[in-house]
């Protein structure tokens, strides 16, 4: 399995996690194209708010660390700062994780 | 159902889990302005509180809402009695709170453990953390407890089921949540069993297999002496520890009952003479030891005792047997007991279907209630006509006001009775006790005794003035009573009330549901007029009472 494919299969399953907290409407599908968050410049309305958001960053990250040791640090603060576009969906969200280990 | 959460920290979380959690009751949440405790506790123009709730839940850290903790916790020097005095004012707001709300859930407090605060000192008493935390959680808890609509909520054991991780700084630096989503997880939980718990009726009746569930083994090979139970084993342990579990559960008012495929007289050998054997015959109101299939069992045994079989759970090793329930009576709840029965009794403890908010006088006797009620219906074989027999036991009623000694046991009546129940209504402590201090409102509980035994508190009526006529608005009665002629003496109680109070009519207004039928059929056979589903009696007209049950009333 490539980086990418273990990147994808934790980012997935963290989604799963994360979507017992949330109601039904705003449970994220397992695809790369379902979007995150709305921001100026997005076309597309994401189901997070700034909150939900940060929940779902750290479920992330607990599920990176589960894998790749106790030191990966996702850098949230950073992330939810940015005025980029790694949380426009869950590919580009991969794509930034890929990125920094 | 509406909910309303309160909180210091960012509570958004919870209420995601408990959406999920009471999906069936199509829960609409709001959540108080963050971190603005004492202000929506206090302030009832804040617009949180425009609506009307179901629940209320608060969750508060210590050091956010009590100043001295707070200061405490820095390593100031503060005195304990300043530190319960703001126990004291916290517990005044959420009393003042609960007015505007019919359930008040409020967890108590917990601090991250894992950090050392004052180390060895910890644990010292006066001083210590713990001990600190304990005093002002043990204060909380009587000061709220005396208050009907409250129930304080153990936010320890959610922190302690989600392990080290709790605690998440991460979060709460990002969001201001201190919680890992774990902790919200297990609280809601604990809140829709609890809550549904004060609403619903809970199961009633365990009726369990002997072989590899009771004990080890299978009796008809082995023979009672070579099976694993108690000892210095492992497994013997579990089991026997399984059966105190069980046994335990007694106490409050759940009753036991057997289905065995076994041969009776050498189940009912070990039953009454293994050593080890916690449960003895005395502890099951029935049993069904033979060939037979397990769902014709239960059936019988449900209707010899009068329970639906909603009210019962099905315990059994075997897979095949399960399912066969399952199948069979959906109705029934059956666990999937573990495979290992080194974890039966935690298994069972996990389970929150017995849940209850109170334990009544009649919960502890159940078990006993149910034996008196066999040697009851084997005397009234004897007798070929009813009334014969109902004068040949010398039934006694005796009917009060609602007050505070029955207040417990008239909830629970009302709120778990579901055969002989007219209108099915449901109430909160308060709402009963707010009713109860109306002028035109009256509510009676009755207690049956008779040669065989006391039956306890075990009908409720609750009636209430509308101009010239006066109309049921309870009318429930036990099915452990049912068709002695009680159910006639609650209605010469109403019409004499109202011949009292100078009104024409008394009226009842049956409201159907699944389960009610049997009240249906009695008002139908009472000789009330009937006219659709409302019923009503001439107060004129006089209502002859059984005149051999002994009705003594208390004022």
């Amino acid at each position: 399995m490539s980086d990418l494919e273990k990147i994808k299969t934790i980012v997935f399953n963290a989604i799963d996690e994360f979507n017992l907290s949330q109601e039904i409407e705003n449970k994220l599908e397992k695809s790369e194209e379902e979007v995150l968050f709305s921001r100026a410049g997005f076309t597309q309305v994401g189901k997070l708010d700034s909150l939900t958001l940060v929940y779902f960053l750290v479920t992330i990250e607990e599920h990176l660390q589960k894998n790749l040791g106790d030191s990966f640090n996702l850098k949230t603060q950073d992330l939810i700062d940015s005025k980029e576009v790694e949380l426009k969906n869950i590919a580009s969200l991969i794509k930034y994780i890929q990125h920094i280990i | 159902m509406k909910a309303l959460l309160i909180s210091d920290f960012s509570i958004n979380n919870l209420s995601g889990y408990l959406k999920n959690d009471f999906i069936e009751q199509n829960l609409e949440i709001v959540i108080a302005p963050f971190n603005q405790v004492h202000q929506v506790l206090l302030d009832d123009t804040i617009e949180c509180w425009n609506d009307r709730f179901d629940l209320g839940i608060v969750w508060t850290q210590p050091e956010r809402v009590l100043k001295h903790f707070a200061a405490y916790l820095n390593g100031e020097d503060v005195n304990i009695e300043i530190l319960l005095s703001d126990v004291k004012d916290f517990s005044n707001l959420l009393k003042v709170a609960s007015n505007r709300l019919k359930t008040l859930f409020v967890a108590n407090w917990s601090i991250d453990f894992s950090l050392n605060y004052q180390g060895i000192l910890s644990a010292k008493s006066e001083f210590g953390i713990y001990d600190v935390l304990a005093k002002m959680n043990i204060l909380l808890a009587n000061e709220l407890n005396i208050i009907p609509n409250i129930y304080v909520l153990n936010s320890q054991k959610w922190i302690a089921m989600s392990g080290g991780n709790a605690y998440n700084s991460k979060l709460w630096y990002l969001s201001k949540t201190p919680f890992h989503s774990s902790v919200f997880a297990n609280a809601s939980k604990d809140i829709c069993s609890f809550f549904l718990s004060l609403n619903k009726p809970n199961k009633k009746l365990i009726v369990t297999d002997l072989d590899n569930t009771l004990w080890g083994g299978v009796v008809g090979d082995i023979g009672s002496e070579n099976l694993v139970l108690g000892g210095h084993h492992s497994v013997g342990e579990a089991y026997k520890d399984f059966q105190l579990a069980l046994k335990a559960l007694t106490k409050k008012g759940i009753v036991l009952a057997i289905t065995s495929k076994n041969e009776e007289s050498v189940a009912m050998n070990a039953i009454e003479n293994h050593s080890e054997m916690v449960l003895r015959k005395s502890d099951f109101v029935t049993w069904r030891i033979n060939w037979d299939d397990k769902a014709k069992n239960i059936f019988e045994i449900a209707q010899e005792l009068n329970l639906g079989l909603d009210s019962i759970v099905f315990l059994d090793d075997n897979p095949f047997e399960r399912e066969r329930i399952k199948h069979s009576l959906p109705e029934v709840l059956v666990p999937e007991l573990p495979t290992d029965p080194l974890l039966y009794k935690h298994f069972l403890m996990q389970l929150d279907c017995f849940d209850s908010n109170t334990i009544s006088e009649e919960d502890r006797k159940r078990t006993e209630l149910y034996s008196i009620e066999k040697q009851r219906i084997e005397h009234k074989n004897g007798f070929n006509d009813l009334e014969e027999w109902l004068k040949s036991i010398d039934i006694k009623v005796k009917c009060e006001e609602l007050n505070s000694e029955n207040l417990q046991r008239v909830l629970q009546l009302l709120n778990k009775t579901n055969q002989m129940n007219l209108l099915t209504a449901r109430y909160a402590e308060k709402e009963l006790l707010d009713r109860s201090f109306e002028e035109n409102h009256f509510t009676y509980a009755f207690s049956v005794k008779d040669n065989f035994g006391d039956a306890g508190l075990t009908g409720v009526i609750g009636l209430q003035v509308l101009e010239d006529t006066l109309t049921f608005t309870d009318f429930v009665l036990s099915c452990r009573v049912i068709g002695r002629k009680i159910e006639e003496t609650m209605l010469s109680v109403a019409i004499n009330l109202a011949r009292k109070l100078n009104l024409k009519f008394v009226e009842a207004n049956y409201i159907p549901t699944e389960k009610n039928k049997p009240c249906f059929d009695f008002f139908q056979n009472s000789k009330f007029e009937i006219q659709k589903n409302k019923f009503s009696w001439e107060v004129e007209k006089m209502y002859i009472r059984p005149y051999y049950i002994d009705l003594e009333i208390f004022d």
